[in-house]
């Protein structure tokens, strides 16, 4: 096939569409494929037999490759859409524990493509720039559920009237890839009311929304809309969201995912489908149910080995000159470089895993470490040219996420090739190694002043080189200097005791890092982050902690000039952007969440858990909150509560850089 | 964070809470410093959490530790 391929579609019928030039060319090809099943001799004969009598199905004998070694099996030719019910029916002969399935439940266009090597988005070297793909955008604003107005790619229109339409007519017929904003069901009312005024559009499918749990959050994902013979992606859709266009596309590529489906699933829906092209274009398969379950442990060994990464505790206070360093990808990394498979680990083998009592198998090379040490070595190649183009910081982006959640997946009960004490051997070897890492730095002259999971912050004048190059070598996991602080701050929680996560620091090369503040918020107004943007503008320009103590008086003065002009503030900048996270009589408080939902509901708009709205609040004490515009007015004191809060943490470092109020280097961990 | 157990840390934020209801009936010089006691527990849980140890030793050790620090310095 010549052509780059940049979509694929169908099931039994696989549909490869292929640029050439500007233009798409679609090809079918018939896909038959074929399941395959394991057993006891005596059962796959009696399963052979029935299919025999069936005579709906060819099948052929045959032993084929496992993670774990050669299975002999029967090998049952099917085309996709037949496969679900073949594989009910053959749990159903062996009583639903007689026979392991394998590849039954893989992506059709995955799976074609897999096995015939193929690659969306095709690279013939990763410096290359990705096909170029026509694309619009089209999005804009509802009032409680209403499309108000329409931005179509840079052109906006404050009403949505006929040229409105006509331009968003225009978009969906002159583009391949059409990405919409679908928050509030915006683009289903605009194609809708396309429609209604009688443009001919590409037959169209909505995918309902749904309110979905993820780390103890609720979610809601957008309804999806796809359309013949395009390519749609929702804006608002994480990998989008986090990696663009560009992103998304090295998704697809690594993944073997078509685009529009990597837009649809998680990150680490995406990992697992790449584990499974992995399988698929070598020759392994793929268990329909996984029954590597977590092997038995007592109390000792789960106090053990059921723990996340280390954490220090650092001294709230100034610090200067402080180093920061990073391990590259910490625990991807760890999994490649300790070949980290489910096969290789338990309690016999080459390698201890520090701290528990599993070894890993070093003799040949894990699955899981082999299907991971391409994506792993791609990203640290993006990694390391992503200052050079935006295209590459994006493709960084993508692979960067899929490392993070690939071991993440390593839990998940539902992994194909997870198993939970892969994810406890990795979390233990990441405290080892930072453990290490902050021996070594000792012995380096340095001091610790604080570290999380896969980044340590360092004082001291040491030779960082040799310190980084000692490190590498004793954990055999990438290291680098991220950053070099002329002063870093690490506030205190509310017990007095350093924050974890809460810091802020101006680097040598005068770029700030911020953590844990209020800029970082999603749920704060606009006016908040300006004001803590503001405030850190002036830090910016202050290179030692005495020239932060004498930038108080403009700071301060920065604070009465957002106190006392609240009233002059533009409005758009006094949303506080809302999670409703559930129905509303499961609030048993008068929130905020709550003043919403009832305001809502009153006008007849319903809000679906998981959803962010954006809200003015007008009068907190009795619950009023502007969702459209149709209130005047403010509640100041709720404002000014909010503005006051987020000084707080910028007071913290004007008052930990007075001269006799500084922390310096006092780090408890020693 | 631990997935079927607490984390050390988690041991002994809960641990501090149910000493702090002491303090609702303190005095308020003791409270102040069974408040600074229980700082003292908590400052080292990132070790306490690397070595394994039982969390309540490690809060106990941490407060030794730090009061040992405090009366060599000082002297």
């Amino acid at each position: 096939m010549a052509g780059s391929i940049i979509n694929a579609t169908g099931s039994d019928r696989i549909w490869i569409w292929q640029l050439h030039g500007n233009r798409i060319y679609r090809k079918p090809y018939t896909n038959r494929s074929w399941i395959f099943v394991s057993g006891d001799s005596y059962d796959l004969d009696f399963l052979a037999k029935q299919l025999d009598a069936s005579s709906s199905f060819m099948y052929e004998w045959d032993t084929r490759a496992s993670i774990y070694g050669r299975l002999d099996g029967i090998r049952v030719i099917a085309y996709p859409s037949s496969m679900r019910d073949l594989s009910a029916m053959i749990m159903d002969i062996g009583s639903g524990r007689k026979y392991s399935i394998f590849n039954a439940d893989i992506d059709p266009v995955l799976r074609f493509m897999a096995e015939r090597n193929l690659q969306f988005f095709s690279l013939a070297d990763p410096l290359d720039s990705d096909p170029h793909i026509e694309w619009a955008f089209i999005g804009g604003r509802s009032c409680l559920g209403i499309p108000c107005s329409l931005q179509v790619g840079r052109r906006h229109f404050g009403r949505i009237d006929s040229d409105a339409l006509y331009e968003a007519y225009r978009a969906i017929t002159d583009n391949i890839v059409i990405i919409y904003d679908n928050r509030d069901n915006f683009f289903s009312r605009i194609l809708g009311m396309m429609l209604d005024s009688g443009y001919r559009l590409p037959r169209i499918s909505t995918h309902g929304g749904s309110t979905y749990q993820s780390y103890g959050q609720s979610h809601y994902s957008n309804p999806r809309i796809t359309m013949e013979g395009k390519i749609c992606i929702e804006s608002g859709s994480f990998s989008y969201a986090e990696t663009g266009l560009e992103g998304l596309i090295e998704i697809s590529r690594t993944s073997g995912l078509p685009i529009e489906t990597a837009s649809m699933v998680t990150t680490g829906t995406a990992v697992s489908a790449m584990e499974e092209s992995f399988a698929v274009s070598r020759n392994i398969l793929i268990p329909l149910r996984k029954d590597d379950h977590e092997g038995e442990k007592d109390v000792d060994t789960l106090i053990s080995t059921d723990s996340g990464g280390l954490v220090l505790q650092p001294e709230p206070g100034i610090y200067t000159n402080v180093h920061e360093v990073d391990f590259s990808s910490m625990y991807p990394s760890i999994m490649v470089r300790y070949n980290m498979s489910p096969e290789t680990i338990g309690r016999y083998g080459d390698l201890a895993v520090h701290g528990t009592p599993y070894r890993i198998s070093m003799s040949r090379p894990g699955f899981l470490a082999s299907a991971l040490r391409h994506l792993l070595e791609r990203r640290l190649f993006y990694k390391s040219v992503k200052g050079r183009s935006e295209i590459f910081a994006r493709r960084d982006a993508a692979l960067k996420w899929m490392l993070l959640t690939s071991f993440g997946y390593t839990g998940y009960k539902n992994a194909k090739f997870g198993k939970i004490e892969i994810h406890e051997s990795i979390t233990a070897m990441g405290r080892w190694a930072l453990a290490a890492s902050i021996r070594i730095a000792r012995l380096h002259g340095f001091t610790p002043v604080h570290g999380i999971v896969d980044s340590l912050w360092l004082s001291g004048s040491g030779d960082m080189g040799s310190a980084l190059k000692d490190i590498e070598a004793e954990t055999g996991i990438g290291i680098v200097e991220d950053g070099y602080y002329r002063w870093i701050v690490f506030m205190p929680a509310r017990s007095g005791m350093g924050a974890l996560n809460r810091y802020m620091g101006l680097r040598h090369d005068g770029t700030m890092k911020v953590r844990g503040l209020h800029i970082r918020r999603r749920d704060m107004p606009p006016v908040v982050r300006k004001f803590q943007s503001d405030a850190i503008d002036i830090l910016r320009e202050c290179r030692t902690p005495d020239d932060i103590w004498n930038a108080r008086d403009r700071i301060r003065k920065l604070e009465s000039v957002y106190l006392s002009s609240l009233g002059s503030v533009s409005r758009s900048d006094l949303v506080v952007p809302v999670h409703i996270t559930r129905h509303i009589e499961d609030y048993s408080v008068e929130n905020l969440q709550r003043m919403i939902l009832r305001s809502a509901e009153s006008q007849g708009y319903a809000i679906n858990p998981g959803s962010r709205i954006g809200a003015v609040v007008v009068d907190h004490s009795r619950g009023v909150v502007d969702l459209d515009g149709s209130h005047n007015g403010i509640d100041r004191e709720f404002y000014r509560r909010i503005l006051r809060m987020s000084f707080e943490p910028i007071e913290y470092v004007v008052n930990i850089s007075r001269p006799r109020g500084r922390h310096m280097d006092l780090f408890s961990f020693s | 964070m631990g997935r079927s157990i607490p984390t050390a840390r988690q041991v002994m934020e809960n641990l501090s809470r149910d000493i702090m209801r002491m303090a609702d009936l303190m005095q308020s010089g003791d409270a102040d410093i069974l408040k600074q006691i229980i700082m003292l527990g908590k400052k080292h849980s990132a070790e306490i959490s690397y070595s394994g140890i039982d969390p309540y030793l490690g809060f106990v050790l941490s407060i030794l530790l730090e009061v040992c620090r405090k009366s060599c310095q000082e002297g």
